[in-house]
């Protein structure tokens, strides 16, 4: 009995030992291992290459030669789209070239299938326009239109022999289904889409829509809707499915098509644990193009249109995107795009924990997780990693004061007060020239940000306390409290909280200067950071009183005036873009809301990027200007992008998104370095 | 002992009947929902969805329906076909979610349990029958240290110093370079690389407050008069400590058993965060966030079932490994 008892405590020290040593030992030789291997991989996949077409990626010619595929020519449609200088950005903004085939792009994101990158570099809209512009409006899914009757007759050309990422081909017939057998049914859609109504109007009469052949389908409005061609370009990201979805696979899902009606569906009901809602069936399986990191998105399931399409993983959490051997563009050379074969999205936890990955050099691209406060990290770390960045624009205005003039919380007993307060415009002016932005563009901007001339002027975006002290003052704010803040005429402290939701990381310090400008002129300003889920909840409840987040830049032509409205007032906006039979009518908001509307159904009206556009546009700056609907910070801020150093077709002007839409141009000076 | 493990279990059925429907409330309190999420996410990144399209959505995912009719729906797929329901926020069934990243944070949680145990137990037992040696006073220095320093934080510093001193980045369980690869000799090494942080980080954590309750519980047996008679007969010292004492003195490791088995389940949550594990705790937190209420319902019930029949586990095999706790049970009776 004795020796097994000694072994056995000694077994157990040993392994304890071996652990502890274990666990010290194996960090140090970590670094060079992997590249090694990348390497000698490369070396031997360039050796096994087998001949094949030059124009198409070599990782397709196994595939062709064994039959898979059809040859490139039965794969493209009869006339692709050519992508050259001055096609997908404006000419200037990159230097462009023909490029190399392969290799991977490396990237992260942070929410559980959805990467805004990854999304934006995929999606494919009906029409397009160079960069992000209204202007030279041209076919892209669909091949090309014409316009009549006064902007309210539109025939769409479809591009023939164009075809699915599963290979089956695009027809009208696609355009049928989903104009009269998704927007016509009303258990998959409750309300007719807004952009499918005359000027966008959700008040509007919903388009007729007529088949003409296989190729061709007419859309038709019952008053002008000049703007219509703008709704079906990246307007508001918007793509292929809204009038072009897979209708061979979707019927499936669509009780009107299947031979039983819902009983073809029990399984998947079931699956489901539902009993009789096939909408939710058919929504589960109905790819939109905002869903293209989704699983179903994926081959094998919904066929997409877009340049790569989500494959299977090893992992879960990674997204992996490979090329669509039917992708419909081609360059100058006529090399099938995209450049690069594969992307790859790590799953991390947070914001910051995209940055922590972009330091390490995870990332060959990334955009939106960004941000120009880690502009000295990025140069620090950045020759290690292989990346560099690209400052480019924002499309969106960095930061802005927004104050809910409905603000309604209902445990609040000043909410009435409060709106009265808020709702004079002299408070907002107030609130405007008690902003140093001389300081914020300084500090937290670098320099990279002018004052925001469009949406607020010049005289209203410079400092001065004692006009701001005189109009806060003079709308009844001029009682102090003890501590010296100013009070409502009834006597009680007037207090704004700013609840930012830290969504960027130039929102957090933005909003604790705000707070202190604030109280430069009397106001008591608390400032409050919330989980971004909460935030999210706290508006869609009107409970916010103010919070400091982006905006569209007006600057941007994707910009409409009444965007504004669900800053100035929530509960407002909620009116006003509900469809007629929904709305209170007991109330309606005020004339100055109501105008903005006005004006963007006038500019929905005309043709986008002409004479008349441009003049609504204006006067939809100077509406924001006199009516101050939110408080602009900065206007024209520059965002860096991340890039891979060894990769090239990179914006140097222009929109940063624009680029991220562009991105089936970019290709790898030295493809095998990024396999 | 049959009697005692069926009546124990009987009670278990409206234990977990209340804990289905807490956890089902508890994820229907805040205001919102997944659609509301999911909007809000969309517009973040600028992707501005109109009402009627909000509208939809909810319609489509059912939302439109009152709580006790999704309650009933849920529990009775989970009754009758073993099925927790749907995802919205990945777009599949929780089964297949779970089955994806149990086998993770099944591997983690064991081996790092595992680690604790073979560091702890040990050295527990050396400072107990060493007590006041410098070995001890070291244990005890490093044993409080583990105890008291938080989890994310070491992990948060140790994963930068090596990134540092290394520049390999311990985040993850695989280098990205692998991630799509399948298995293979260079993938299982690069995983060994990864894995050795995660568990060096949760291993230690256990490792302080084990050595701590085994050194103070053996201690207290070592004084006791059957010790004291058995040694005084000649027993040798090690078949005395390791037969009796060391026995005796793992009670409160086995009736922790009860909390081991959740906590194996859903990995270390904060550590699993900062390290960026797909393990089922950041799974749980991203579904409670996101309001995903299923996977979020789901997931805290299996929680609560496994803790119940821990805490059963536990209780039988304290019943089998101590015989005064059976006889104590069979007087009661």
């Amino acid at each position: 009995m004795k020796t097994p008892f000694k072994a056995g405590l000694l077994a157990a020290l040993l392994l304890a030992l071996l652990a502890v040593a274990a666990c010290g030992a194996p960090a140090a030789p970590a670094a060079e291992a992997p590249a090694e291997d990348a390497d000698s991989m490369a070396a031997e996949d360039t050796m096994a290459e087998p001949a094949g077409n030059p124009l198409e990626s070599p990782v397709l010619w196994d595939r062709v030669a064994s039959g898979e595929l059809p040859p490139l020519e039965d794969r493209l449609p009869n006339e692709p789209f050519v992508v050259g200088p001055g096609v997908l950005l404006p000419e200037g903004h990159v230097d462009w070239q023909p490029g190399n085939f392969g290799g991977t792009l490396r990237t992260l994101h942070f929410r559980p299938d959805w990467n805004p990158d990854t999304f934006v570099g995929m999606n494919e809209p009906l029409l397009s326009a160079p960069g992000l512009g209204v202007q030279g409006i041209r076919g892209n899914v669909l091949k090309d239109y014409e316009v009549s009757n006064n902007n309210q007759t539109f025939v769409f050309h479809m591009r023939e022999g164009l075809k699915w990422s599963d290979g089956s081909l695009v027809t009208a017939e696609d355009a049928r289904f989903v104009a009269e057998d998704i927007y016509g049914n009303d258990f998959l859609t409750p309300t007719f889409p807004r952009r499918f109504r005359t000027r966008n109007d959700p008040t509007g009469t919903p388009m007729t829509f007529q088949m003409i052949d296989d190729y061709t389908f007419q859309v038709d409005f019952d008053a002008p809707y000049g703007g219509f061609l703008r709704a079906l370009t990246i307007e508001t990201w918007n793509g292929w499915t809204e009038l072009v979805r897979p209708s061979s696979y979707l019927k499936q899902f669509h009780v009107d098509h299947l031979e039983n009606g819902i009983e073809d569906l029990r399984d998947q009901l079931n699956e489901m644990n539902l009993t009789d809602e096939w909408n939710q069936v058919f929504t589960a399986n109905d790819c939109v193009n905002w869903h293209v990191n989704q699983e179903k998105c994926m081959v094998g399931r919904s066929p997409v249109i877009t340049p790569w399409q989500r494959v299977e993983a090893a992992e879960p959490g990674l997204l992996v995107f490979e090329r669509n051997p039917y992708y419909y563009k081609v360059d100058t050379e006529g090399k099938q795009l995209p450049y690069i074969d594969k992307m790859v999205s790590k799953l991390v936890e947070d914001v910051e924990m995209v940055n922590t990955g972009i330091l390490t050099g995870e990332a060959d691209f990334m955009r939106e997780s960004t941000g120009l406060v880690k502009i000295p990290l990025y140069v620090e770390n950045g020759p290690a990693g292989g990346y560099r960045h690209q400052l480019l624009d924002m499309h969106v205005d960095s930061s802005s004061i927004w104050i809910n003039q409905t603000y309604n919380a209902e445990a609040d007993p000043l909410a009435a007060e409060f709106r009265d307060v808020v709702s004079n415009i002299e408070f907002r002016q107030a609130v405007s020239l008690a902003v140093n932005r001389d300081e914020m563009i300084e500090t937290l901007y670098y320099g990279y940000a002018t004052k925001p001339l469009d949406t607020v002027g010049a005289d209203l975006s410079t400092r001065d306390l004692d006009r701001a002290n005189a109009l806060l003052d003079s709308i009844g704010l001029d009682g102090r409290d003890d501590e010296g803040f100013r009070t409502y005429p009834s006597g009680e402290t007037f207090e704004l909280l700013i609840e930012h939701g830290a969504h960027a990381p130039d929102l957090e310090p933005a909003s604790e200067l705000v707070g202190e400008y604030l109280g430069d002129v009397g106001i008591k300003a608390l400032v409050k950071k919330l989980d971004p889920a909460l935030w999210g909840q706290r508006r869609n409840n009107n409970e916010l009183q103010a919070t400091v987040f982006w905006a569209h830049d007006q600057g941007w032509d994707n910009n409409w005036t009444s965007d504004t409205i669900q800053r100035a007032g929530y509960a407002w906006w909620q009116y006003m873009t509900a469809a007629e039979e929904n709305r209170d009518p007991t109330w309606e908001p005020p004339q100055w809301v109501q105008d903005a509307y006005a004006l963007d159904i006038a500019r929905w009206g005309s043709v986008s990027g002409g004479d008349e556009y441009n003049e609504f546009k204006d006067q939809g700056n100077a509406w924001h200007r006199e009516n101050l609907p939110e408080i602009t910070i900065v206007e024209n801020v520059k965002y860096p992008l991340i890039i891979s150093l060894n990769m090239a077709n990179v914006a140097t002007d222009g929109f940063a998104i624009a680029q991220n839409f562009a991105m089936e141009q970019l290709y790898y000076l030295n493809p095998e370095e990024n396999q | 002992m049959v009697a005692y493990i069926v009546r124990r279990s009987v009670m278990l059925i409206p234990i977990l009947l209340l804990i289905s429907l807490v956890s089902f409330a508890i994820i229907e309190l805040p205001p919102g929902d997944w659609v509301t999420y999911q909007i809000e996410n969309l517009r973040a990144s600028g992707i501005e969805l109109n009402e009627d399209e909000a509208e939809r959505l909810v319609k489509m995912y059912g939302f439109d329906q009152p709580a006790w009719k999704r309650y009933i729906r849920w529990m009775r797929g989970i009754l009758f076909k073993f099925n927790f329901g749907w995802s919205f926020q990945w777009g599949k069934t929780v089964n297949e979610l779970l089955g994806e990243r149990l086998p993770l944070t099944l591997l983690v949680s064991i081996s790092a349990l595992i680690v604790s145990w073979i560091i702890a137990i040990p050295i527990g037992i050396y400072s107990a029958t060493h007590q006041y040696s410098v070995l001890d006073y070291i244990f005890t220095f490093f044993g409080f240290l583990g105890l008291t320093i938080p989890t994310f934080l070491l992990a948060m510093v140790l994963a930068w110093y090596i990134f540092k001193l290394t520049e390999f980045a311990p985040l993850g369980l695989f280098s990205i370079e692998y991630m799509d690869e399948p298995m293979s000799m260079e993938k299982f090494i690069d995983m060994l690389k990864h894995l050795v942080l995660p568990l060096i980080i949760i291993g230690l954590n256990g490792t302080g407050a084990l050595i701590r309750v085994m050194r103070g519980n053996l201690l207290d047996e070592l004084k006791k008069q059957y010790v004291i008679t058995a040694r005084a007969k000649g027993v040798n010292e090690m078949q005395l400590l390791f037969k009796y004492p060391v026995r005796m003195s793992m009670n409160p490791v086995i009736s922790t058993i009860g909390w081991i088995l959740p906590g194996i389940f859903s990995g270390e949550v904060l550590v699993s965060l900062v390290l960026g594990l797909q393990t089922t705790g950041p799974l749980l937190l991203r579904a409670v966030l996101a309001q995903d209420m299923f996977l979020a319902g789901s997931i805290v019930m299996i929680l609560s079932v496994l803790t119940v029949l821990g805490t059963l586990l536990s209780d039988i095999l304290l019943a089998a490994l101590d015989p005064r706790i059976r006889y104590s049970a069979a007087a009661a009776r």
